[in-house]
């Protein structure tokens, strides 16, 4: 019997592969056991596991946010865990009264940034080291952008990473229609979520000044908010500050003065700081007053 | 010194003749080119990850080059039995450790340039203003901690009988030195006595290879270590290359050459 020529032996069992490969993935795809096509790679990779990087992304965006001035895990040992990047998405929506306070916590912000030598070695070391603490501006935020887009396919149940992203790219970069999708994405994996919701309607009232789908969708998140359960609702109580104290002021903008006051009633049982919110109900009471 | 750099051009030859530098430099280059192709919220300008990712393969691949090239060095001497003809000419066992060291680092360093212009091309596709200075000392840098590496593998490599056992055991004690070296001080404090004293000493006595390490400076585009303290980061990769050279050639000195 005459020996078949390698080559045809390759050719073959190629051919073999690639037809079974076909028939067992159309067979697979009409039983549905294959994974969806758009469930992206890293689910296709890492299964569920991917979840534990999704947090590692994020902390590079907040690295990237410093300029590369970062704090070891030795160094924030003894601090609490906040990353910058994402603490903006809340702290923009700190009111005027709340400006000296914000700016003490920028100061004590920045000291726990700083790496401090404790002796010459170390001292010599930090000479290599970026040392100056500092975010980034001037549109030079889009820098972070791919860490959180990481972070957001490798975790898509985790809120902040949507906020975030959806933030910086509506806020500095003016990019809305980027930030509309992530936010659109978000919504997609998690369709009850009121964060999303409200960061939404800050979209639409910000950038968009569309305050009927503003309103609207911050009423949904209210909605949304009411419906979890009373462990959920007590956890989130400052969530309800701030879609009702943001509801309370468009419907000041639009001049729908009673309604307004009756989300920032409702703001005040739940702020953090409820004489602000009651001077400001006093203030929409008197321009009630004059009308 | 004409016999020193005899034996380096031979081992500066054998970095070329090899793959080891091609296959790594290929698989560098299509990472990052992988990387800047991908499209995050069609923004054209986002290129500081494409820097890090590319620094990052910089960095693990001239280390792989480095310890690799080193490592072979003796050992495939001794077995190839070109050992014996090499010390019967007026060579001494010092010179071919500063030989074998000379050509090493050399090779690393040519390794080097070329990572580094690919690193520049990649970065002014997205950069419009190239930082050559910083650039030229991350390079510096780079290379000068890439002779520490060089000598403390020569060193194992005077050791370790097996190839194998010296690049495991030099790669373990670079990464880890890498990873943790710079933080040995706050581990230290938190431990009780004797772990204490001894994870202070190794502080101070373990060569600081991140020292050399500003790729976050290059990444961020953040001023970098002004000249003088570069002169001083080179005095210190100096001083810790001459040790490992001298114990390595102490030891080798003595050593029997047969396998």
């Amino acid at each position: 019997m005459k020996a078949v020529s390698p080559k045809l032996q390759f050719l073959f069992w190629l051919a073999l592969a690639y037809t079974l490969g076909t028939v067992t993935y159309s067979r697979a795809v009409g039983r549905g056991t294959v994974t969806a096509a758009d469930e992206g790679a890293f689910k296709k990779l890492l299964g569920d596991g991917r979840r534990l990087f999704a947090g590692q992304f994020v902390e590079m965006a907040d690295v990237y946010f410093h300029s590369g001035m970062y704090p070891s895990i030795f160094d924030r040992a003894n601090q609490p865990a906040t990353k910058a990047v994402t603490a903006a998405v809340n702290e923009h929506d700190a009111h005027a009264d709340e400006e000296h306070e914000h700016e003490e916590h920028e100061d004590e912000h920045a000291a726990a940034m700083t790496p401090v030598a404790e002796n010459w070695l170390e001292a010599f070391i930090h000479r290599f080291r970026i040392t100056k603490h500092s975010h980034l501006t001037g549109g030079n935020e889009r820098e972070m952008l791919p860490w959180l887009k990481l972070a957001i396919e490798l975790d898509p149940q985790s809120i902040e990473t949507y906020t975030t992203a959806a933030y910086w790219l509506r806020k500095d970069l003016g990019r809305t229609a980027e930030a509309e999708a992530v936010l659109r994405e978000g919504l997609r994996n998690n369709p009850t979520n009121y964060e999303l919701l409200f960061e939404m309607g800050k979209l639409y009232k910000e950038n968009k000044h569309d305050h009927e789908r503003a309103r609207n969708l911050w009423l949904a998140a209210l909605k949304c908010w009411e419906n979890q359960d009373d462990k959920a609702r007590e956890d989130t109580a400052l969530a309800l500050s701030r879609i009702a104290s943001n509801l309370g002021e468009l419907e000041e903008e639009d001049g729908h003065y009673p309604q307004a006051i009756q989300h920032l009633e409702l703001a005040k049982q739940v702020s953090p700081n409820p004489k602000a919110i009651q001077a400001w109900i006093e203030r929409i009471r008197a321009k009630r007053g004059q009308q | 010194m004409s016999r020193i750099w005899a034996v380096a051009t031979v081992v500066i030859k054998e970095l070329y003749r090899r793959k080891d530098f091609y296959v790594l430099f290929v698989l560098t280059a299509l990472l990052t080119l992988g990387a800047l192709s991908v499209n995050f919220f069609d923004d054209p300008k986002i290129i500081r990850y494409v820097k890090d990712i590319c620094l990052l393969l910089i960095w693990l691949s001239t280390l792989i080059i480095a310890i690799v090239t080193t490592a072979r060095q003796i050992p495939a001497e001794k077995e190839d039995r070109t050992i014996f003809p090499l010390l019967a000419k007026p060579v001494s066992r010092g010179q071919v450790i500063a030989g074998k060291f000379l050509g090493c680092w050399l090779a690393s360093g040519l390794a080097l340039l070329v990572f580094y212009i690919f690193f520049v091309a990649v970065t002014g596709l997205r950069e419009p203003h190239l930082m050559w200075g910083a650039y030229l000392k991350s390079m510096f840098l780079h290379w000068m901690m890439l002779a520490m590496v060089v000598g403390l593998t020569l060193l194992g490599s005077v050791i370790f009988t097996a190839v194998s056992a010296n690049v495991t055991i030099c790669l373990i004690a670079i990464f880890g030195i890498l990873v943790v070296g710079e933080h040995l001080a706050k581990i230290a404090v938190r431990q009780a006595e004797p772990v204490r004293t001894i994870t202070y000493t190794l502080f101070y006595c373990l060569p600081h290879l991140e020292l050399f390490d500003v790729r976050a400076q290059v990444v961020n585009n953040q001023p970098l270590p002004g000249w003088l303290d570069c002169g001083l980061a080179s005095l210190y990769a100096a001083a810790y290359t001459g040790v490992l050279l001298y114990a390595a050639w102490l030891l080798f000195r003595r050593r029997s050459l047969s396998t």
